[in-house]
C-alpha cells in the first residue's frame, strides 16, 4: 500500500470523495431550505383557505340572521297591527254599546222629564189658583142646578093658591134662594182651600204612575249593563292576549332562526380552524420528516468527505516522506489528539443519540 | 441514499381495520391510517385528518339538524298552544257575545211584560176621565138632592096640614115657613154639593192609588227571577212566561178593582132637615091659634064678631 501508485490513487479518491461529501452537504442544505418555503408555502395557503371559509361562514350567518331578523320584525309589525286593530275594533265596540245604552237611558229620562214637567206646570202656582176656582165654580154650577124651583100654580105647597100669598111666596122663595148661592157660595169657598192639595197629590201620584214603566225599563238597563259591555272586554282581552302570544311565537321563531344561523357559523369556523390546523401539523410533520432526512443526508455527506480528508491525509505523509500510518493510528497521533471527525457540535447530538436539530433557513 | 443501513420510515402508519355495516350486515376490510375507525373507513377515509374533518362535519350536521328539530318542536308546540289560546278566546267570546244577546232580549221582554202589564191596567182605569168624576159628583148630589126633595115635600105637606088645621093656609105666616123649609132645603143641597165634591175627590184618590199599587204589583211580579239572563234562549223564553204568568193574573184583576171602585155613589144619611121648621112652624102656630082663640074670646066678650076673617 506504501507505494506510489497506491498514494496518487489514495489522493485522487481521497479529493474525490471530499468533493462529495462537501457537495451531498450542500445539497440537502439546499433541499432544506425549499422544504421550508414549501411548508411557509403550505401554511400559508391553509391559513387562507382557513380565513377564507371563516368569512364565509361569518358572511353566510350575517345573511341568514338579517333575513331572519327581518323577516321576525315584519312578521311582528303584522301581528301587532293585528293587534291593535282588533283592540281598536274592541274598544269601539265598548263605546257603540254605551252609546246605545246611554241613548236608550236618554230616551227613558225624557219620559222622567216630560213627567216631571207635567207635575211642575200641574203644581204651579197658577195651575192650582185654577183648580181651586175650578172646585168653587163646579160647586156653584152643581147647586145651581139643584135650587129650589119657583112654586108654579100646581105646586102642592102649604100656602094655598091666593095670588097674594103666591106672590109672598115668591118674594119669599127668591130671598131663600139668594141666601142658598150665598151660603153655598161660602161652602164652595171653603171647600176649594182643599183642591191644590188635592191636586197636587193627584199630580205627584200620576207622575209617580208615569214614569214608572221607565224607571223599570232604566232599572233593566242598568242591571244588564255589564253583560252587554263584557264582549268587548272580552274582545279587547283576547286581541291582546292573542297578539302577545303571537308575538312570543315570532320571537321563538325568530330567536329559533338567529341560533341556527350562528350554530353554522360556528360549526363552519371549527371545521375550518380543524382544517387549518390540520394543515399546519400535516406540514410541520412533513417538514420535522424532511429535516431529519436532509440532517442524515448531510452527515452522510461529511461521512463521504472524512473519509476522502483521511485519504488525503495519507497521501500526503507518504509524500512527506514519513509512515503513511502511524502517525495516523498510533498513540498520540492525529485521532488520539484531534477532536471529532465528523462535523460540528450538532453532529456529536446527533452521535450520542440526541433529536435532530432542524438547520437554520 | 442508503449508505448506512437505508432511510428511516416515515409517513402514515397505515393498517387494516374492519368494519360490517349494520343496514346491511355486509363486513368490509379497508386499509387505513391507524386511527381511523372503521365506520369512517368505509365511508372513504383513509387518513385520521380526513375522519377527523368528516367526524367534525358529521357533528356539525348533527348540531343543525337537532336545533333545527328543537325549533320545529318549538314552533308546532307553540301553534299549538296558540291555536287553542285562539280557540279558547273565540269560544269565549262567543259565549258572552250570545249571553249578550240573551240579555238584550231577556231585558227587552221583561220590559214589554211590564208594558203590557201597565197596558193592560191603564186600559181598566181608562173610564176615570176628568168627565167620570164630575158626573159621579152630580150622581152623588142628586141621590142626596133626591132624599131632600123628598123630606122637603113631606115638611111642605106637615106644614100645609098644620095651617089647615089652623085655619091660617093663607096667612104671612105660612109664607114664612113655607120659605124656611126652602131654605134650609137649598143650605142642605150647598152642603151636599162640599160633600159630593169631596166624596169625588176621595174616589179620585182611591183611584189613583189603586192604579199605582197595581202598577207596583206589575213591577214587583215583573222582577221576579234572575236580573242576568238564562244560559239558553229557552231559559230565557221560559223566565219570561214565568214573569208574564206572575203578571198576568195583576193585570186581569185590574178590570175588578176598577168595577169595584164605579159603585154608585154612597150618600150618607141626611136625618131630619126640616124637623126644626115644622117643630117651629107648629110652637108658632100653636100659640098664634091660642091667641086667636083668646082674641075672639075676648072680643065675644066685648060684642065683636067672631066670623069676622083674618088678615093674619
Amino acid at each position: 500500500m506504501c507505494d506510489p501508485v497506491s498514494a496518487a490513487i489514495a489522493t485522487a479518491v481521497g479529493t474525490a470523495a471530499s468533493l462529495a461529501g462537501t457537495a451531498m452537504g450542500a445539497q440537502a442544505q439546499q433541499k432544506q431550505a425549499q422544504a421550508i418555503a414549501s411548508a411557509n408555502q403550505q401554511t400559508q395557503l391553509a391559513q387562507n383557505q382557513g380565513f377564507t371559509q371563516r368569512m364565509q361562514a361569518g358572511v353566510a350567518q350575517t345573511a341568514a340572521q338579517t333575513a331572519a331578523s327581518q323577516e321576525t320584525i315584519q312578521a311582528r309589525n303584522q301581528a301587532a297591527m293585528s293587534m291593535r286593530d282588533a283592540q281598536m275594533k274592541s274598544l269601539q265596540d265598548y263605546q257603540d254599546t254605551i252609546n246605545a245604552q246611554n241613548a236608550q237611558a236618554e230616551r227613558l229620562r225624557a219620559t222622567g222629564d216630560v213627567a216631571a214637567q207635567d207635575l211642575l206646570t200641574q203644581t204651579n202656582p197658577q195651575a192650582l189658583d185654577q183648580a181651586q176656582a175650578q172646585r168653587q165654580a163646579q160647586a156653584a154650577a152643581l147647586l145651581k142646578e139643584n135650587l129650589p124651583p119657583s112654586p108654579d100654580a100646581t105646586s102642592p105647597d102649604a100656602v094655598g093658591r091666593d095670588p097674594v100669598n103666591q106672590g109672598a111666596l115668591a118674594r119669599r122663595t127668591a130671598e131663600a134662594a139668594t141666601n142658598i148661592r150665598d151660603y153655598g157660595s161660602r161652602i164652595a169657598r171653603a171647600g176649594s182651600y182643599a183642591a191644590p192639595s188635592n191636586a197636587i197629590n193627584l199630580a205627584i201620584a200620576d207622575a209617580k204612575y208615569g214614569i214608572m214603566p221607565a224607571q223599570q225599563a232604566e232599572e233593566l238597563l242598568k242591571s244588564g249593563s255589564a253583560t252587554r259591555l263584557l264582549p268587548s272586554k272580552v274582545g279587547y282581552q283576547a286581541a291582546t292576549g292573542e297578539g302577545q302570544a303571537q308575538d312570543l311565537l315570532l320571537q321563538s321563531r325568530g330567536q329559533n332562526a338567529l341560533d341556527a344561523a350562528g350554530l353554522s357559523y360556528g360549526n363552519a369556523t371549527s371545521l375550518a380552524n380543524l382544517q387549518q390546523a390540520n394543515a399546519d401539523q400535516i406540514t410541520k410533520n412533513k417538514l420535522a420528516q424532511t429535516s431529519a432526512n436532509l440532517e442524515a443526508q448531510a452527515s452522510q455527506g461529511k461521512v463521504i468527505q472524512g473519509v476522502g480528508q483521511l485519504g488525503l491525509y495519507g497521501a500526503g505523509q507518504y509524500y512527506g516522506g514519513g509512515s503513511p500510518l502511524s502517525g495516523i493510528f498510533g498513540t498520540g497521533g492525529t485521532f488520539g489528539s484531534q477532536g471529532p471527525i465528523f462535523g460540528n457540535s450538532q453532529d456529536a447530538a446527533l452521535r450520542t443519540g440526541g433529536n435532530a436539530v432542524l438547520l437554520p433557513t | 441514499m442508503c449508505f448506512f443501513g437505508g432511510s428511516p420510515k416515515t409517513g402514515p402508519q397505515m393498517g387494516p381495520v374492519s368494519y360490517t355495516n349494520p343496514a346491511t350486515g355486509v363486513p368490509g376490510q379497508y386499509w387505513v391510517e391507524q386511527g381511523v375507525p372503521g365506520e369512517y373507513a368505509a365511508r372513504g377515509a383513509t387518513t385520521v385528518t380526513a375522519y377527523q374533518q368528516m367526524a367534525a362535519q358529521d357533528l356539525s350536521d348533527k348540531q343543525i339538524q337537532a336545533q333545527k328539530d328543537i325549533a320545529g318542536q318549538q314552533q308546532t308546540f307553540n301553534e299549538q298552544q296558540f291555536a287553542a289560546q285562539q280557540a279558547q278566546y273565540e269560544q269565549q267570546q262567543r259565549q258572552v257575545q250570545e249571553q249578550a244577546q240573551r240579555q238584550s232580549e231577556y231585558d227587552t221582554g221583561r220590559a214589554q211584560v211590564l208594558a203590557e202589564g201597565t197596558n193592560q191596567v191603564n186600559q181598566a182605569f181608562s173610564r176615570f176621565s176628568p168627565e167620570y168624576f164630575d158626573q159621579f159628583a152630580k150622581d152623588y148630589l142628586a141621590k142626596s138632592q133626591d132624599e131632600i126633595n123628598y123630606q122637603r115635600r113631606q115638611a111642605q105637606k106637615d106644614l100645609g096640614f098644620q095651617l089647615a088645621r089652623q085655619g091660617i093656609s093663607s096667612s104671612q105666616a105660612g109664607v114664612n115657613q113655607e120659605g124656611l123649609i126652602e131654605e134650609k132645603a137649598g143650605r142642605a143641597t150647598a152642603e151636599q154639593t162640599g160633600a159630593a165634591q169631596t166624596a169625588a175627590d176621595a174616589l179620585r184618590t182611591d183611584v189613583a192609588n189603586s192604579r199605582a199599587n197595581l202598577a207596583n204589583q206589575v213591577a214587583s211580579a215583573e222582577s221576579i227571577g234572575s236580573p242576568i239572563a238564562g244560559s239558553t234562549i229557552e231559559d230565557v223564553n221560559t223566565s219570561l212566561q214565568t214573569q208574564r204568568n206572575a203578571v198576568s193574573p195583576i193585570a186581569t184583576s185590574a178590570g175588578d178593582v176598577a168595577s169595584s171602585l164605579q159603585a154608585v155613589p154612597t150618600v150618607s144619611t141626611l136625618g131630619s132637615i126640616f124637623s126644626g121648621v115644622l117643630g117651629a112652624g107648629g110652637n108658632f102656630l100653636g100659640g098664634l091659634q091660642s091667641g086667636q082663640i083668646m082674641g075672639q074670646f075676648q072680643k065675644g066678650l066685648s060684642g065683636t064678631d067672631p066670623n069676622r076673617s083674618s088678615t093674619r
